[in-house]
């Protein structure tokens, strides 16, 4: 339940620790909650517990990935390590800019890892759904699709026509029925 | 490379430090021990090396050259000036951080500093010497103390150019501090030749430096020339002259 | 050197300006101001608009008079220098430009030390406010272009106030505004004697806030303070010339006064941009 609304800036006192908690876009620092962005400023009671006062921005800054986010990844470069993909989407959130990112051949799935070949997981093109796993090196994060629902959710064949999933490591191709290897994600 | 500290270790420090003493047995306001030389480059005209213990090592050379004097077209300032140019340069051999091109905004930054210190000339659009104009208030020096008019050979045409050059050989902490201790032995231990300047009519001036060794002139104002002290903050507590 | 541009003369002079017979050129003997309606220690207006470039993910543009300057802030985004090492923080990067036109003297296209001085300075007074820890690996660029400048301590001050307006306005998790303010130390009145040891013995130095180019002139030293108003903390001061110690502190006293003048102003402007978006849905 949202009880205030309020246009704050970073730097405007909103209260005391005893009072509110600090929910985001809010920090606390020396017994005062202070605002960290431009925003609107909302106070969430529940039941039993100190309202939350948090602050909900004016202009979003582009997503980041973070560690256990599900992002939308296209795959750009693969080669028999890992799969280099640019990051788009992060948790439903586009990026202004493209994150790189790999997913490596231990992280494809979660069993038989050694029977693993990046080559009959993902190709060049495919729109994968993937987990965060780690922030990486300089410049890459690390991903993985070690789960059911993570995988490839859009590819197109060899001969143009989009692929369907038809089992979770085969996608069929809509215009010639071949079929084509891939780590599928189960469908939501 | 940004030394990395363990956080028992940085507990130590900091403890250290709130009961003001530290890693070295120092007290929080105490410099560590600091060692000048002068006279140590003879192609020089004056010369000084600061040694700060714990590793901070900086050469300061002097050097000066006749040059032309340079006017502000705007106020017809600066005609009776001499000049200061400053250069601070980092040795790739004084930390790894000043490999290749590492060094270059650290150079930048200490050369800009110095120059506004020193010569009052930090190429800014804004003049800040002294204006000619009757009663305007006039400073007879710069903030660096250094007298520029004393280093006009002829009004208007020739000057003494100081090149104050500063090079860092070892970088251990207080870089600022050390640096313009050095400027300041170095200028101290500048000796400038003697010019003799001959009215030859229609406004047309000739000059000729003396080459006598043991007759030469001190750059004025040296006394008055600053130095510096970093304090560092840290938690709630200032310490002196501190490790990086 | 340039060679993607035309050059102009290797040396070129400004012309010199005859000026009438009966101009008169402020001194500080005047005791007045430069301009003549601003009191020393008050600052020239200022107006401040966020989003003006549309490109940016944050912007502002800053007006004191006849200081003028643009910033745009891209960001967070990926790193992409290349030998960029690992790091759990995010990198700040600021770069200030002179437009060529903006100062008495052309400037040129190419950076030069003191504009990379400045955007060192920038960064140093703007990094301890923005909370760089929930942004690793990625970098924040700011980009400043001076279209205007009328005396250097406000364009430094004008440009830390801007950027951390465009910071804001980008969404950057902030620790606080940041807020500049210059002041310029001037010897005023006509205390001037034939002896020159006794200048700096017979009166201290006028403080002027916000000096412009014409009091720069004139200027024995000055400060720039970059303040944080509602955290009550210092980020950067930049003192250069000479002036005793009271006075320093004097002028600091002075310069957070105006900081939180400026930070009024520049609460305003982002809640502006709120009523902005607002209207624009």
């Amino acid at each position: 339940m949202a009880l205030v609304a309020d246009a704050v800036v970073p730097g405007q006192r909103l209260g005391h620790v005893q009072e509110f908690n600090a929910g985001v876009g809010t920090y606390s620092r020396q017994d005062f909650i202070y605002a960290s962005v431009v925003g609107l400023k909302k106070i969430t009671i529940e039941n039993n517990e100190l309202p939350t006062m948090t602050v909900e921005r004016e202009n979003t800054q582009s997503a980041m990935p973070d560690i256990d986010a599900i992002v939308t990844c296209k795959v750009v470069r693969v080669n028999p390590r890992f799969a280099a993909v640019n990051i788009m989407v992060v948790d439903g959130k586009p990026c202004t800019d493209d994150f790189q990112g790999i997913i490596r051949v231990q992280d494809v799935r979660a069993t038989e890892k050694d029977k693993v070949k990046i080559y009959n997981s993902f190709r060049p093109g495919d729109i994968v759904r993937a987990q965060v796993i780690s922030l990486g090196d300089a410049r890459s994060y690390y991903l993985s699709t070690a789960a059911n629902e993570l995988g490839v959710i859009f590819g197109t064949s060899v001969a143009g026509g989009s692929l369907v999933p038809i089992s979770w490591q085969e996608m069929q191709c809509t215009k010639t029925k071949v079929i084509e290897l891939r780590k599928c994600a189960k469908p939501m | 490379m940004p030394s990395l500290i363990s956080p028992a270790e940085r507990d130590y420090i900091l403890k250290g430090i709130e009961c003001n003493v530290r890693a070295d047995g120092r007290q929080r306001p105490d410099y560590r021990e600091v060692t000048i030389e002068t006279g140590v480059v003879s192609q020089t005209s004056g010369s000084a090396r600061v040694r700060i213990a714990g590793g901070t090592d900086v050469l300061v050379s002097v050097k000066a050259e006749i040059g032309p004097v340079q006017v502000d077209p705007e106020t017809g300032d600066g005609a009776d000036k001499g000049q200061i140019v400053c250069n601070v340069e980092c040795a790739p051999s004084a930390s790894q951080q000043f490999e290749g091109r590492g060094a270059d905004d650290l150079n930048n930054e200490l050369t800009q500093m110095m120059s506004r210190f020193l010569s009052h000339n930090t190429n800014t659009p804004a003049h800040k010497s002294s204006s000619t104009e009757a009663g305007a208030p006039a400073a007879p020096a710069g903030p660096g103390g250094i007298n520029l008019s004393k280093l006009c050979i002829i009004p208007g045409q020739q000057c003494w150019v100081l090149f104050v050059d500063a090079l860092v050989m070892d970088y251990g902490g207080n870089l600022m501090d050390a640096i313009f201790m050095g400027t300041r032995a170095a200028i101290y231990d500048t000796r400038i030749p003697k010019t003799e300047v001959q009215d030859l009519g229609d406004g047309q001036f000739e000059f000729e430096v003396l080459d006598d060794a043991e007759d030469t002139d001190i750059v004025e104002g040296r006394e008055d020339m600053p130095i510096c002290v970093t304090l560092n903050k840290v938690s709630d507590h200032f310490t002196i002259l501190s490790l990086e | 050197m340039d060679r993607k541009r035309v050059p102009g003369p290797e040396l070129s002079v400004a012309p010199l300006v005859e000026y009438p017979s009966d101009f008169k050129r402020w001194t500080p003997l005047d005791e007045i101001r430069h301009d003549p309606k601003r009191q020393p220690e008050d600052m020239r207006p200022i107006y401040l608009k966020t989003g003006l470039i549309s490109q940016a993910n944050g912007s502002a543009y800053i007006e004191l008079e006849k200081t003028k300057l643009a910033c745009g802030v891209y960001g967070p985004r990926p790193v992409k220098k290349v030998g960029q090492v690992f790091s759990g923080k995010g990198v700040l990067y600021c770069e200030i430009k002179f437009a060529t036109f903006s100062c008495a003297k052309r400037r040129t296209n190419i950076r030069d030390p003191q504009e990379r001085e400045l955007s060192q300075i920038l960064s140093q007074a703007l990094s301890p406010a923005i909370q760089l820890d929930k942004l690793p690996k990625s970098a924040i660029d700011i980009y400043i272009t001076v279209l205007e400048s009328d005396g250097w301590g406000s364009c430094v001050a004008a440009a830390i106030t801007a950027a951390s307006v465009a910071l804001a306005h980008a969404g950057i998790e902030m620790l606080d505004l940041v807020a500049g303010c210059s002041a310029a130390y001037i010897q005023t009145g006509p205390s001037i004697s034939s002896s020159k040891d006794s200048i700096a013995a017979s009166r201290p130095p006028q403080i002027f806030m916000d000096a412009d180019l014409e009091e720069e002139k004139y200027e024995q030293g000055a400060i720039v303070l970059a303040y944080m108003p509602s955290l009550n903390e210092v980020t950067h001061v930049l003192q250069s010339g000479k002036a005793e110690g009271s006075i320093i502190s004097q002028s600091v006293e002075h310069c957070m006064e105006a900081c939180n003048k400026i930070y009024a102003v520049m609460h305003h402007a982002l809640l502006e941009s709120i009523n902005d978006n607002k209207e624009a849905l």
